[in-house]
């Protein structure tokens, strides 16, 4: 069993590594880094990386049994100068799921939000949109 | 195979109890990963953690669907549990002692990220959102699971203790030392 014991750090070890040295995050701000950007008729409304979503403002909502939390979308979209829309298309990076979703108006309330994942990417989570439907690795919302 | 049915449900009954609102990586394993080596040193059946893992994970996709899916959602749990098979050879064929449990509960639980990462990899995900906060979550998987397992081994040692029949093992029941 001390052998496993030994395994397991180096396993630890080889994670540290993995996460810190071969691959580690880009710098915030930087062109890399994550980002997800707001954007109405091709033209770029606001560019958010993890830390400005967060200063958004953070609301914990359990939707579909789950505990999600991260900023509302209205709140986010607010804070991009969007204060009236018919439609929105959230696009990801389309490698867990479709990557696209359409939300009309009333698909969006207060209980939406921009889960925070522990990968360091977004994904949409609201009372109705189905856990199928969900868009992981959230890039861009498109105001309609 | 009841002990093995009554473990599975208690994979889902300790994933469901221990629904913390605070994503704590692994936390929900203290539970199951003990359930899991209580259950394998009460069956002597060479694969039956792998079973109770089999069984648990089906039992946690089918009622407690995550973003995980089906697939990975079950190997979660088999994984740990073909660990403890693997491993319980090694401590004399039941988990009552108290460090080396420990150490079998964290090794199980942590393979549940190394399938995490093999999900992301399937997903085509790599470089830093692969890794990301991996190091945190493995350790965290660690730490439960060997919490578990000093779980697993003072119940072990009370069933022990109290001559339960299936906690008996072959140098008992031969009545030799």
């Amino acid at each position: 069993m001390a052998a496993v014991a030994i395994v397991l750090l180096a396993l630890l070890a080889v994670a540290w590594v993995l996460e810190n040295q071969v691959a580690p995050a880009p710098p915030a701000g930087s062109p890399s880094a994550y980002r997800v950007r707001v954007t109405r008729q091709g033209r770029e409304l606001a560019a958010y990386d993890i830390a400005a979503l967060q200063a958004i403002g953070m609301k914990k909502v359990v939707v579909q049994g789950g505990s999600e939390e991260g900023p509302p979308l209205l709140d986010v979209l607010r804070k991009a100068g969007v204060t009236k829309f018919d439609s929105l298309t959230l696009l990801g990076m389309g490698q867990r799921d479709g990557g696209r979703l359409e939300l009309s108006v009333s698909d969006v309330g207060p209980e939406t939000v921009l889960d925070i994942a522990k990968r360091g990417t977004v994904k949409v989570a609201g009372p109705s949109i189905p856990r199928e439907k969900r868009v992981r690795d959230l890039t861009e919302i498109q105001v309609n | 195979m009841t002990v093995i049915a009554l473990v599975a449900v208690m994979v889902l009954v300790a994933k469901t109890v221990l629904r913390m609102p605070i994503k704590v990586s692994g936390h929900a394993g203290v539970l199951w990963i003990a359930a899991l080596m209580v259950g394998r040193s009460a069956v002597r059946y060479p694969i039956a953690a792998t079973l109770m893992g089999l069984i648990g994970g089906t039992l946690v996709a089918v009622f407690q669907p995550s973003d995980s899916g089906s697939l990975f959602t079950v190997l979660k749990y088999v994984l740990p549990g073909l660990t403890l098979d693997l491993l319980i050879p090694l401590v004399g064929g039941r988990f009552d002692h108290v460090v080396p449990a420990m150490i079998a509960g964290g090794a199980a639980h942590a393979t549940k990220v190394v399938v995490d990462l093999a999900q992301g990899i399937v997903a085509g995900i790599s470089g830093p959102l692969l890794y990301a906060g991996i190091t945190v979550s493995l350790a965290l998987h660690i730490a439960f699971g060997a919490l578990g397992g000093l779980i697993a081994a003072k119940i072990v040692g009370v069933l022990v203790r109290a001559q339960v029949p299936q906690m008996a093992d072959v140098r008992d029941r031969d009545g030799s030392t």
